[in-house]
Protein backbone atom coordinates (compact mmCIF):
# COMPACT_ATOMS: atom_id res chain seq x y z
CA UNK A 1 0.00 0.00 0.00
CA UNK A 2 2.96 2.61 0.83
CA UNK A 3 4.24 2.42 -2.96
CA UNK A 4 1.06 2.62 -4.55
CA UNK A 5 1.08 5.58 -6.80
CA UNK A 6 -1.65 8.10 -5.31
CA UNK A 7 -2.68 11.32 -7.50
CA UNK A 8 -5.23 14.04 -6.47
CA UNK A 9 -7.20 15.25 -9.46
CA UNK A 10 -5.74 19.13 -10.15
CA UNK A 11 -9.18 20.23 -10.25
CA UNK A 12 -10.81 19.25 -7.21
CA UNK A 13 -9.59 21.49 -4.83
CA UNK A 14 -12.77 24.08 -4.28
CA UNK A 15 -14.69 22.05 -1.83
CA UNK A 16 -13.67 22.00 1.52
CA UNK A 17 -15.61 18.76 1.87
CA UNK A 18 -13.20 16.60 0.15
CA UNK A 19 -11.21 15.69 -3.30
CA UNK A 20 -11.20 13.04 -5.80
CA UNK A 21 -7.92 11.20 -6.03
CA UNK A 22 -6.58 8.16 -8.11
CA UNK A 23 -4.70 5.19 -6.43
CA UNK A 24 -3.33 2.38 -8.77
CA UNK A 25 -5.80 4.02 -11.64
CA UNK A 26 -8.97 3.74 -9.59
CA UNK A 27 -10.33 7.00 -9.18
CA UNK A 28 -11.86 7.56 -5.35
CA UNK A 29 -13.26 10.47 -3.35
CA UNK A 30 -11.82 11.41 0.24
CA UNK A 31 -14.90 12.98 2.55
CA UNK A 32 -13.78 14.71 5.40
CA UNK A 33 -15.16 14.63 9.01
CA UNK A 34 -16.54 18.35 8.32
CA UNK A 35 -18.96 17.16 5.97
CA UNK A 36 -19.81 13.96 7.90
CA UNK A 37 -23.28 15.24 8.83
CA UNK A 38 -24.26 16.15 5.40
CA UNK A 39 -23.15 12.88 3.68
CA UNK A 40 -24.67 11.02 6.44
CA UNK A 41 -27.99 13.03 5.66
CA UNK A 42 -27.51 11.79 2.06
CA UNK A 43 -26.98 8.22 2.50
CA UNK A 44 -30.03 7.86 5.58
CA UNK A 45 -32.79 10.59 4.39
CA UNK A 46 -32.95 8.55 1.24
CA UNK A 47 -31.86 11.21 -1.06
CA UNK A 48 -29.50 8.59 -2.74
CA UNK A 49 -31.85 5.95 -2.93
CA UNK A 50 -34.18 8.13 -4.96
CA UNK A 51 -31.24 9.78 -6.70
CA UNK A 52 -30.35 6.54 -8.19
CA UNK A 53 -33.59 5.02 -9.08
CA UNK A 54 -34.01 7.97 -11.21
CA UNK A 55 -30.58 8.03 -12.37
CA UNK A 56 -29.45 11.20 -11.21
CA UNK A 57 -26.45 10.78 -9.37
CA UNK A 58 -23.71 8.94 -9.80
CA UNK A 59 -23.54 5.73 -7.44
CA UNK A 60 -20.57 5.18 -5.58
CA UNK A 61 -19.36 2.29 -2.99
CA UNK A 62 -17.65 2.89 0.24
CA UNK A 63 -13.92 2.05 0.42
CA UNK A 64 -11.66 1.45 2.96
CA UNK A 65 -10.39 4.26 4.95
CA UNK A 66 -6.80 3.33 4.61
CA UNK A 67 -6.96 4.14 1.00
CA UNK A 68 -7.52 7.69 2.01
CA UNK A 69 -4.12 9.90 1.21
CA UNK A 70 -4.30 12.29 3.98
CA UNK A 71 -6.18 10.23 6.53
CA UNK A 72 -6.25 12.78 9.37
CA UNK A 73 -9.22 14.32 8.14
CA UNK A 74 -10.93 11.58 6.49
CA UNK A 75 -14.45 10.54 7.57
CA UNK A 76 -15.24 8.27 4.58
CA UNK A 77 -13.63 7.22 1.02
CA UNK A 78 -15.90 6.14 -1.59
CA UNK A 79 -15.37 4.89 -4.70
CA UNK A 80 -17.96 6.19 -7.63
CA UNK A 81 -18.08 4.59 -10.96
CA UNK A 82 -15.37 6.08 -13.73
CA UNK A 83 -16.57 8.23 -16.66
CA UNK A 84 -15.69 7.06 -19.79
CA UNK A 85 -15.13 11.25 -20.85
CA UNK A 86 -15.48 14.11 -19.04
CA UNK A 87 -16.81 17.08 -21.23
CA UNK A 88 -17.28 20.75 -20.40
CA UNK A 89 -20.78 23.16 -20.74
CA UNK A 90 -18.56 25.15 -23.51
CA UNK A 91 -18.74 21.37 -25.95
CA UNK A 92 -22.38 20.75 -25.30
CA UNK A 93 -25.11 21.50 -27.61
CA UNK A 94 -28.20 23.68 -26.71
CA UNK A 95 -30.29 21.24 -25.32
CA UNK A 96 -27.63 19.00 -23.70
CA UNK A 97 -27.01 22.42 -21.83
CA UNK A 98 -30.90 22.87 -21.54
CA UNK A 99 -31.42 19.30 -20.21
CA UNK A 100 -28.42 19.70 -17.89
CA UNK A 101 -30.44 22.90 -16.38
CA UNK A 102 -33.40 21.14 -15.73
CA UNK A 103 -31.89 17.54 -14.32
CA UNK A 104 -30.31 20.39 -11.71
CA UNK A 105 -33.22 21.50 -10.89
CA UNK A 106 -34.98 18.28 -10.57
CA UNK A 107 -32.17 17.01 -8.22
CA UNK A 108 -32.50 20.12 -6.33
CA UNK A 109 -36.19 20.01 -5.39
CA UNK A 110 -35.88 16.29 -4.34
CA UNK A 111 -33.00 17.41 -2.21
CA UNK A 112 -35.26 19.93 -0.58
CA UNK A 113 -38.20 16.38 -0.01
CA UNK A 114 -35.43 15.08 1.99
CA UNK A 115 -34.33 18.27 4.00
CA UNK A 116 -31.30 18.69 1.44
CA UNK A 117 -30.19 21.36 -0.65
CA UNK A 118 -27.71 21.66 -3.67
CA UNK A 119 -24.93 24.05 -2.31
CA UNK A 120 -23.43 24.08 -5.78
CA UNK A 121 -25.14 24.35 -9.07
CA UNK A 122 -21.87 23.90 -11.28
CA UNK A 123 -22.71 22.93 -15.07
CA UNK A 124 -19.69 21.14 -14.81
CA UNK A 125 -20.67 18.81 -12.33
CA UNK A 126 -23.35 17.44 -14.57
CA UNK A 127 -22.35 15.38 -17.09
CA UNK A 128 -22.96 12.43 -19.51
CA UNK A 129 -22.82 8.84 -18.50
CA UNK A 130 -23.97 5.57 -19.60
CA UNK A 131 -26.20 8.11 -22.21
CA UNK A 132 -27.93 10.03 -19.57
CA UNK A 133 -26.90 13.25 -17.69
CA UNK A 134 -26.07 12.97 -13.95
CA UNK A 135 -24.86 14.92 -11.36
CA UNK A 136 -21.06 13.52 -10.66
CA UNK A 137 -20.77 15.39 -7.45
CA UNK A 138 -21.68 13.40 -4.32
CA UNK A 139 -20.54 16.14 -2.01
CA UNK A 140 -22.77 18.64 -3.65
CA UNK A 141 -25.09 18.56 -1.26
CA UNK A 142 -26.09 19.98 2.46
CA UNK A 143 -28.77 19.47 4.78
CA UNK A 144 -31.47 22.29 4.41
CA UNK A 145 -32.58 24.90 6.97
CA UNK A 146 -35.80 26.54 6.96
CA UNK A 147 -35.70 29.97 5.92
CA UNK A 148 -32.08 29.52 3.82
CA UNK A 149 -32.17 31.15 0.58
CA UNK A 150 -30.82 28.58 -2.20
CA UNK A 151 -27.24 29.53 -1.82
CA UNK A 152 -26.56 28.16 -5.39
CA UNK A 153 -29.11 30.12 -7.32
CA UNK A 154 -26.37 32.72 -8.35
CA UNK A 155 -24.57 29.80 -9.73
CA UNK A 156 -27.52 28.28 -11.80
CA UNK A 157 -28.18 31.12 -13.08
CA UNK A 158 -24.72 32.05 -14.37
CA UNK A 159 -23.83 28.52 -15.58
CA UNK A 160 -27.36 27.54 -16.87
CA UNK A 161 -29.88 30.52 -17.50
CA UNK A 162 -27.38 32.91 -18.87
CA UNK A 163 -26.41 30.91 -21.52
CA UNK A 164 -29.12 29.28 -22.52
CA UNK A 165 -30.89 32.66 -22.62
CA UNK A 166 -27.82 33.97 -24.86
CA UNK A 167 -27.50 31.43 -26.89
CA UNK A 168 -31.83 31.24 -28.02
CA UNK A 169 -32.35 34.64 -27.56
CA UNK A 170 -29.00 36.19 -29.33
CA UNK A 171 -27.02 33.61 -30.97
CA UNK A 172 -25.94 29.99 -30.36
CA UNK A 173 -22.99 31.05 -30.79
CA UNK A 174 -22.41 32.70 -27.37
CA UNK A 175 -23.02 29.52 -25.57
CA UNK A 176 -18.55 29.96 -25.95
CA UNK A 177 -18.43 32.75 -23.28
CA UNK A 178 -18.81 29.82 -20.87
CA UNK A 179 -15.48 28.82 -21.92
CA UNK A 180 -13.90 32.38 -21.29
CA UNK A 181 -15.90 32.50 -17.58
CA UNK A 182 -15.56 29.09 -16.01
CA UNK A 183 -17.88 30.31 -12.93
CA UNK A 184 -20.53 30.83 -15.30
CA UNK A 185 -21.38 34.24 -17.43
CA UNK A 186 -21.87 37.08 -15.24
CA UNK A 187 -25.16 38.46 -15.42
CA UNK A 188 -24.76 41.79 -16.21
CA UNK A 189 -23.06 40.93 -19.41
CA UNK A 190 -25.91 38.95 -20.09
CA UNK A 191 -28.39 41.25 -19.36
CA UNK A 192 -26.17 43.86 -21.43
CA UNK A 193 -26.45 41.31 -24.37
CA UNK A 194 -29.69 40.29 -24.18
CA UNK A 195 -32.02 41.93 -26.69
CA UNK A 196 -34.66 44.80 -25.13
CA UNK A 197 -37.03 42.47 -25.84
CA UNK A 198 -36.37 39.66 -23.43
CA UNK A 199 -37.21 42.04 -20.30
CA UNK A 200 -40.70 41.81 -21.01
CA UNK A 201 -40.44 37.83 -20.10
CA UNK A 202 -41.27 37.00 -16.79
CA UNK A 203 -38.23 34.87 -15.73
CA UNK A 204 -35.63 36.75 -17.53
CA UNK A 205 -36.77 39.78 -15.79
CA UNK A 206 -36.78 38.22 -12.35
CA UNK A 207 -33.60 35.82 -12.79
CA UNK A 208 -31.81 37.86 -14.87
CA UNK A 209 -32.29 41.65 -15.47
CA UNK A 210 -33.50 42.03 -11.49
CA UNK A 211 -30.35 39.81 -10.30
CA UNK A 212 -27.95 41.34 -12.04
CA UNK A 213 -29.18 44.74 -11.47
CA UNK A 214 -29.59 43.53 -7.18
CA UNK A 215 -25.93 42.33 -7.78
CA UNK A 216 -24.44 45.71 -8.97
CA UNK A 217 -26.66 47.92 -6.49
CA UNK A 218 -26.43 46.47 -3.51
CA UNK A 219 -22.73 44.74 -3.75
CA UNK A 220 -20.86 45.23 -0.57
CA UNK A 221 -23.42 47.83 1.18
CA UNK A 222 -23.67 45.67 4.06
CA UNK A 223 -27.14 45.69 4.50
CA UNK A 224 -27.72 42.94 6.91
CA UNK A 225 -26.16 39.64 7.00
CA UNK A 226 -26.57 36.91 5.17
CA UNK A 227 -28.26 34.86 7.63
CA UNK A 228 -30.79 37.45 7.86
CA UNK A 229 -32.15 36.81 4.61
CA UNK A 230 -35.14 34.62 4.76
CA UNK A 231 -36.52 32.48 1.75
CA UNK A 232 -39.57 30.13 3.73
CA UNK A 233 -39.07 26.38 1.95
CA UNK A 234 -42.16 26.95 -0.32
CA UNK A 235 -41.11 30.05 -1.43
CA UNK A 236 -38.17 28.49 -2.74
CA UNK A 237 -40.29 25.14 -4.18
CA UNK A 238 -41.53 28.26 -6.03
CA UNK A 239 -38.78 29.70 -7.33
CA UNK A 240 -36.91 26.54 -8.47
CA UNK A 241 -40.29 25.58 -10.18
CA UNK A 242 -40.41 29.23 -11.72
CA UNK A 243 -36.45 28.64 -12.79
CA UNK A 244 -37.88 25.28 -14.49
CA UNK A 245 -39.99 27.02 -16.40
CA UNK A 246 -38.05 29.84 -17.76
CA UNK A 247 -35.61 27.28 -18.78
CA UNK A 248 -38.28 25.14 -20.45
CA UNK A 249 -39.21 28.39 -22.17
CA UNK A 250 -35.96 28.98 -23.43
CA UNK A 251 -35.59 26.80 -27.34
CA UNK A 252 -33.64 26.76 -30.09
CA UNK A 253 -33.84 24.63 -33.03
CA UNK A 254 -30.87 23.69 -34.92
CA UNK A 255 -30.81 25.31 -38.36
CA UNK A 256 -30.29 23.80 -41.62
CA UNK A 257 -26.65 24.81 -41.88
CA UNK A 258 -24.19 23.60 -44.80
CA UNK A 259 -23.19 21.15 -42.05
CA UNK A 260 -26.25 20.13 -40.47
CA UNK A 261 -27.37 19.02 -43.97
CA UNK A 262 -23.99 18.04 -45.70
CA UNK A 263 -24.74 14.26 -46.50
CA UNK A 264 -28.19 15.84 -48.40
CA UNK A 265 -26.10 18.31 -49.92
CA UNK A 266 -23.31 16.50 -51.19
CA UNK A 267 -23.16 14.30 -54.55
CA UNK A 268 -21.17 11.94 -52.22
CA UNK A 269 -23.89 9.45 -51.48
CA UNK A 270 -24.58 5.71 -53.29
CA UNK A 271 -22.16 3.17 -53.75
CA UNK A 272 -18.92 5.22 -52.31
CA UNK A 273 -20.68 6.19 -48.83
CA UNK A 274 -21.97 2.60 -48.42
CA UNK A 275 -18.03 1.63 -49.35
CA UNK A 276 -16.76 3.70 -47.21
CA UNK A 277 -19.20 2.59 -44.24
CA UNK A 278 -17.97 -0.87 -45.06
CA UNK A 279 -13.89 -0.12 -44.80
CA UNK A 280 -14.83 2.06 -41.09
CA UNK A 281 -16.18 -1.25 -39.54
CA UNK A 282 -13.60 -3.40 -41.17
CA UNK A 283 -11.18 -0.83 -39.40
CA UNK A 284 -13.46 -1.02 -36.22
CA UNK A 285 -13.27 -5.08 -36.08
CA UNK A 286 -9.25 -5.00 -36.98
CA UNK A 287 -8.57 -2.40 -34.15
CA UNK A 288 -11.95 -3.12 -31.56
CA UNK A 289 -10.84 -0.29 -30.09
CA UNK A 290 -13.02 1.09 -26.56
CA UNK A 291 -12.76 4.36 -26.70
CA UNK A 292 -13.14 6.07 -30.55
CA UNK A 293 -13.14 9.91 -31.13
CA UNK A 294 -15.00 10.94 -34.53
CA UNK A 295 -13.06 14.23 -36.00
CA UNK A 296 -15.48 16.31 -37.41
CA UNK A 297 -18.13 13.90 -37.42
CA UNK A 298 -21.05 15.95 -38.64
CA UNK A 299 -24.25 14.51 -37.09
CA UNK A 300 -22.80 11.14 -36.71
CA UNK A 301 -23.63 8.88 -38.83
CA UNK A 302 -19.88 7.24 -39.06
CA UNK A 303 -19.70 8.05 -34.79
CA UNK A 304 -22.76 5.21 -35.21
CA UNK A 305 -20.87 2.41 -36.84
CA UNK A 306 -18.52 2.47 -33.57
CA UNK A 307 -20.97 3.36 -31.10
CA UNK A 308 -23.51 0.65 -32.03
CA UNK A 309 -21.03 -1.64 -31.52
CA UNK A 310 -21.07 -0.72 -27.81
CA UNK A 311 -17.11 1.27 -28.35
CA UNK A 312 -17.75 4.25 -26.40
CA UNK A 313 -18.03 6.91 -29.25
CA UNK A 314 -17.28 11.31 -28.68
CA UNK A 315 -18.27 12.68 -32.03
CA UNK A 316 -16.88 16.24 -32.36
CA UNK A 317 -18.10 19.22 -34.80
CA UNK A 318 -17.43 22.74 -34.98
CA UNK A 319 -21.27 23.18 -36.39
CA UNK A 320 -23.31 23.97 -33.20
CA UNK A 321 -26.64 22.50 -35.71
CA UNK A 322 -25.13 19.70 -36.25
CA UNK A 323 -23.86 18.41 -32.95
CA UNK A 324 -27.50 19.35 -32.16
CA UNK A 325 -29.07 17.24 -34.32
CA UNK A 326 -26.45 13.90 -33.41
CA UNK A 327 -27.66 14.96 -29.75
CA UNK A 328 -31.24 14.78 -29.49
CA UNK A 329 -30.55 11.57 -32.30
CA UNK A 330 -28.86 10.02 -29.56
CA UNK A 331 -31.29 10.93 -26.91
CA UNK A 332 -34.52 9.91 -28.79
CA UNK A 333 -32.88 5.97 -29.96
CA UNK A 334 -31.30 6.33 -25.97
CA UNK A 335 -27.71 5.49 -27.61
CA UNK A 336 -25.32 4.80 -24.79
CA UNK A 337 -22.32 4.69 -26.43
CA UNK A 338 -22.37 7.85 -28.02
CA UNK A 339 -21.82 11.56 -27.10
CA UNK A 340 -21.78 15.02 -29.26
CA UNK A 341 -19.58 17.81 -28.64
CA UNK A 342 -19.18 21.15 -30.51
CA UNK A 343 -15.34 21.97 -30.86
CA UNK A 344 -13.36 23.57 -33.25
CA UNK A 345 -10.29 21.51 -34.10
CA UNK A 346 -8.62 24.49 -35.16
CA UNK A 347 -8.52 26.01 -31.88
CA UNK A 348 -9.55 23.33 -29.24
CA UNK A 349 -10.58 23.73 -25.73
CA UNK A 350 -7.45 24.29 -23.80
CA UNK A 351 -6.46 24.10 -20.45
CA UNK A 352 -7.84 26.21 -18.36
CA UNK A 353 -8.65 27.42 -14.82
CA UNK A 354 -6.55 27.95 -11.75
CA UNK A 355 -2.57 27.33 -12.96
CA UNK A 356 -3.88 25.93 -16.16
CA UNK A 357 -5.20 22.55 -14.59
CA UNK A 358 -9.20 22.83 -14.04
CA UNK A 359 -9.95 22.06 -16.90
CA UNK A 360 -8.10 19.77 -18.92
CA UNK A 361 -7.56 20.41 -22.76
CA UNK A 362 -9.09 18.47 -25.20
CA UNK A 363 -5.64 16.80 -25.81
CA UNK A 364 -5.13 15.92 -22.25
CA UNK A 365 -8.29 14.24 -22.41
CA UNK A 366 -7.48 12.01 -25.05
CA UNK A 367 -5.23 9.26 -22.96
CA UNK A 368 -7.46 6.46 -23.51
CA UNK A 369 -8.12 7.12 -26.90
CA UNK A 370 -7.89 4.31 -28.93
CA UNK A 371 -8.63 5.01 -32.31
CA UNK A 372 -9.31 8.48 -33.68
CA UNK A 373 -11.80 8.45 -36.84
CA UNK A 374 -10.96 11.54 -39.37
CA UNK A 375 -13.15 11.12 -42.13
CA UNK A 376 -14.02 13.72 -45.16
CA UNK A 377 -11.32 16.30 -42.56
CA UNK A 378 -8.13 17.26 -43.98
CA UNK A 379 -9.70 19.33 -46.89
CA UNK A 380 -11.05 21.42 -44.72
CA UNK A 381 -8.03 21.94 -42.63
CA UNK A 382 -5.29 22.31 -45.07
CA UNK A 383 -7.45 24.18 -48.12
CA UNK A 384 -9.92 26.15 -46.01
CA UNK A 385 -7.59 26.74 -42.64
CA UNK A 386 -4.14 26.31 -44.58
CA UNK A 387 -2.86 24.28 -42.21
CA UNK A 388 -0.19 22.29 -43.82
CA UNK A 389 0.07 18.83 -43.60
CA UNK A 390 2.49 17.99 -41.40
CA UNK A 391 1.26 19.67 -38.78
CA UNK A 392 -2.35 18.21 -39.30
CA UNK A 393 -0.14 14.86 -39.09
CA UNK A 394 1.84 15.59 -35.70
CA UNK A 395 -1.13 16.79 -33.88
CA UNK A 396 -3.44 13.86 -34.94
CA UNK A 397 -0.03 11.45 -33.81
CA UNK A 398 -1.06 12.86 -30.00
CA UNK A 399 -4.70 11.84 -30.08
CA UNK A 400 -5.10 8.11 -29.98
CA UNK A 401 -3.59 4.84 -30.55
CA UNK A 402 -4.61 4.27 -34.09
CA UNK A 403 -6.09 6.56 -36.98
CA UNK A 404 -8.54 5.68 -40.08
CA UNK A 405 -8.11 9.15 -42.31
CA UNK A 406 -9.54 9.90 -45.21
CA UNK A 407 -7.77 11.75 -47.96
CA UNK A 408 -10.07 13.66 -50.73
CA UNK A 409 -7.67 14.48 -53.64
CA UNK A 410 -8.27 18.01 -55.67
CA UNK A 411 -10.26 16.75 -58.55
CA UNK A 412 -13.10 15.78 -56.32
CA UNK A 413 -15.99 17.43 -56.04
CA UNK A 414 -16.09 18.85 -52.06
CA UNK A 415 -12.16 20.03 -52.83
CA UNK A 416 -13.09 21.79 -55.69
CA UNK A 417 -16.03 23.92 -54.01
CA UNK A 418 -13.50 24.85 -51.26
CA UNK A 419 -11.01 25.91 -54.55
CA UNK A 420 -13.51 28.12 -56.26
CA UNK A 421 -13.20 31.15 -54.12
CA UNK A 422 -9.52 30.96 -53.35
CA UNK A 423 -5.90 30.62 -55.21
CA UNK A 424 -4.43 27.09 -55.34
CA UNK A 425 -1.72 27.87 -52.99
CA UNK A 426 -1.49 23.94 -52.02
CA UNK A 427 1.13 22.41 -54.38
CA UNK A 428 1.86 19.67 -52.13
CA UNK A 429 -1.92 18.76 -51.35
CA UNK A 430 -2.07 15.17 -53.37
CA UNK A 431 -1.90 11.77 -52.49
CA UNK A 432 1.95 11.44 -52.28
CA UNK A 433 2.06 14.70 -50.35
CA UNK A 434 -0.20 13.78 -48.00
CA UNK A 435 1.34 9.72 -47.52
CA UNK A 436 4.76 11.57 -47.11
CA UNK A 437 3.50 13.88 -44.20
CA UNK A 438 1.68 11.62 -42.20
CA UNK A 439 4.46 8.84 -42.69
CA UNK A 440 6.58 11.02 -40.69
CA UNK A 441 4.67 9.97 -37.89
CA UNK A 442 2.45 7.37 -38.42
CA UNK A 443 3.20 3.91 -39.94
CA UNK A 444 0.43 3.33 -42.10
CA UNK A 445 -0.75 -0.13 -41.55
CA UNK A 446 -3.68 -0.19 -44.62
CA UNK A 447 -4.59 1.87 -47.64
CA UNK A 448 -8.09 0.96 -48.94
CA UNK A 449 -9.37 3.49 -51.97
CA UNK A 450 -12.91 4.61 -52.27
CA UNK A 451 -14.93 3.01 -55.09
CA UNK A 452 -16.33 4.99 -57.70
CA UNK A 453 -14.62 7.96 -55.43
CA UNK A 454 -11.03 9.81 -56.42
CA UNK A 455 -11.02 9.05 -52.41
CA UNK A 456 -8.39 6.82 -50.02
CA UNK A 457 -8.88 5.45 -46.40
CA UNK A 458 -5.79 5.09 -44.78
CA UNK A 459 -5.23 3.21 -41.31
CA UNK A 460 -2.24 4.14 -39.32
CA UNK A 461 0.05 3.88 -36.46
CA UNK A 462 1.24 6.76 -34.40
CA UNK A 463 5.12 6.63 -33.56
CA UNK A 464 6.81 5.78 -36.88
CA UNK B 1 -53.31 30.70 -16.50
CA UNK B 2 -51.68 32.92 -19.16
CA UNK B 3 -53.51 36.20 -18.39
CA UNK B 4 -51.90 35.60 -14.94
CA UNK B 5 -48.51 34.72 -16.09
CA UNK B 6 -48.93 37.90 -17.90
CA UNK B 7 -50.24 40.27 -14.99
CA UNK B 8 -47.04 38.78 -12.75
CA UNK B 9 -44.69 39.32 -15.55
CA UNK B 10 -45.52 42.95 -16.18
CA UNK B 11 -45.89 43.30 -12.29
CA UNK B 12 -42.27 42.59 -12.22
CA UNK B 13 -41.13 44.90 -15.06
CA UNK B 14 -43.14 48.02 -13.22
CA UNK B 15 -41.76 46.95 -9.67
CA UNK B 16 -38.06 46.48 -10.87
CA UNK B 17 -37.48 48.25 -14.33
CA UNK B 18 -35.46 50.78 -12.64
CA UNK B 19 -33.74 48.66 -10.45
CA UNK B 20 -32.90 45.99 -13.44
CA UNK B 21 -32.32 48.62 -16.32
CA UNK B 22 -28.37 49.34 -16.58
CA UNK B 23 -26.07 47.78 -14.01
CA UNK B 24 -22.89 49.87 -13.64
CA UNK B 25 -21.09 48.80 -10.85
CA UNK B 26 -18.92 45.10 -10.67
CA UNK B 27 -20.41 42.69 -8.38
CA UNK B 28 -17.49 40.44 -8.16
CA UNK B 29 -16.83 41.38 -4.43
CA UNK B 30 -20.35 40.59 -3.14
CA UNK B 31 -21.92 38.73 -5.16
CA UNK B 32 -24.14 37.04 -2.50
CA UNK B 33 -26.11 39.65 -1.00
CA UNK B 34 -27.63 40.59 -4.45
CA UNK B 35 -28.34 37.06 -5.11
CA UNK B 36 -29.90 36.61 -1.84
CA UNK B 37 -32.21 39.78 -2.01
CA UNK B 38 -33.40 38.30 -5.18
CA UNK B 39 -34.62 35.57 -3.85
CA UNK B 40 -36.40 37.17 -1.25
CA UNK B 41 -37.84 39.51 -3.73
CA UNK B 42 -38.89 37.21 -6.28
CA UNK B 43 -40.32 34.39 -3.67
CA UNK B 44 -43.21 36.80 -3.03
CA UNK B 45 -43.92 37.36 -6.37
CA UNK B 46 -43.59 33.42 -7.88
CA UNK B 47 -45.25 32.11 -4.61
CA UNK B 48 -48.77 33.35 -5.73
CA UNK B 49 -47.88 31.75 -9.02
CA UNK B 50 -47.00 28.54 -7.83
CA UNK B 51 -49.72 28.26 -5.61
CA UNK B 52 -51.93 28.69 -7.87
CA UNK B 53 -50.18 26.64 -10.27
CA UNK B 54 -50.03 23.33 -7.63
CA UNK B 55 -53.69 24.20 -6.28
CA UNK B 56 -54.86 24.02 -10.27
CA UNK B 57 -53.20 21.09 -10.88
CA UNK B 58 -54.55 19.36 -7.97
CA UNK B 59 -57.86 20.14 -9.03
CA UNK B 60 -57.13 18.63 -12.45
CA UNK B 61 -55.77 15.66 -10.37
CA UNK B 62 -59.03 15.06 -8.79
CA UNK B 63 -60.94 15.57 -11.50
CA UNK B 64 -59.15 12.92 -13.41
CA UNK B 65 -59.42 10.67 -10.42
CA UNK B 66 -62.74 10.73 -10.55
CA UNK B 67 -63.11 10.21 -14.01
CA UNK B 68 -60.66 7.21 -14.06
CA UNK B 69 -62.96 6.30 -11.35
CA UNK B 70 -65.85 5.98 -13.17
CA UNK B 71 -64.16 4.47 -15.97
CA UNK B 72 -62.16 1.63 -14.73
CA UNK B 73 -65.13 -0.38 -13.89
CA UNK B 74 -66.91 0.39 -17.57
CA UNK B 75 -63.54 -0.79 -19.00
CA UNK B 76 -63.68 -4.44 -17.05
CA UNK B 77 -64.50 -7.30 -19.37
Amino acid sequence: MQTASVYKEPSSFRDPSGFIFHRDGILYRQIETSYQEHYDHLMVSGLYAALQRERLLIPHTEASLDLAPQPGGAYKVIQPERLNFVSYPYEWGFSQLKDAALITLQIQKKAVECGMVLKDASAFNIQRHQGRLLLIDTLSFEKYHEGDPWVAYRQFCQHFLAPLALMSRCDIRFGQLSRLYLDGIPLDLTAKLLPFRCRLNGGLLGHIYLHAGAQTKLADKNLKPAAQYKVSRYSLLAIIDHLESTVRGLCWKAGQTEWADYYNATNYQGEAFRHKQECVSAYLDKINPKQVWDLGGNTGVFSRLASRRGIHTVCFDIDPSAVEINYLESIKHQELSLEALILDLTNPSPASGWAHRERASFQERSAGVDLVLALALVHHLAISNNLPLEKIAEFFSRLGRALVIEFIPKPDSQVQRLLRTRKDIFPHYHEDGFEKAFGQYFEILDKRPIVESHRSLYLMKPGR
Amino acid sequence: MRLQKKFFGWLLLTVLFSLALQPKAYAYLDPGTGSFFTQMLLAGLVGLSFFIKTFWQAIKNFFSRIFKGSKLPKDKP
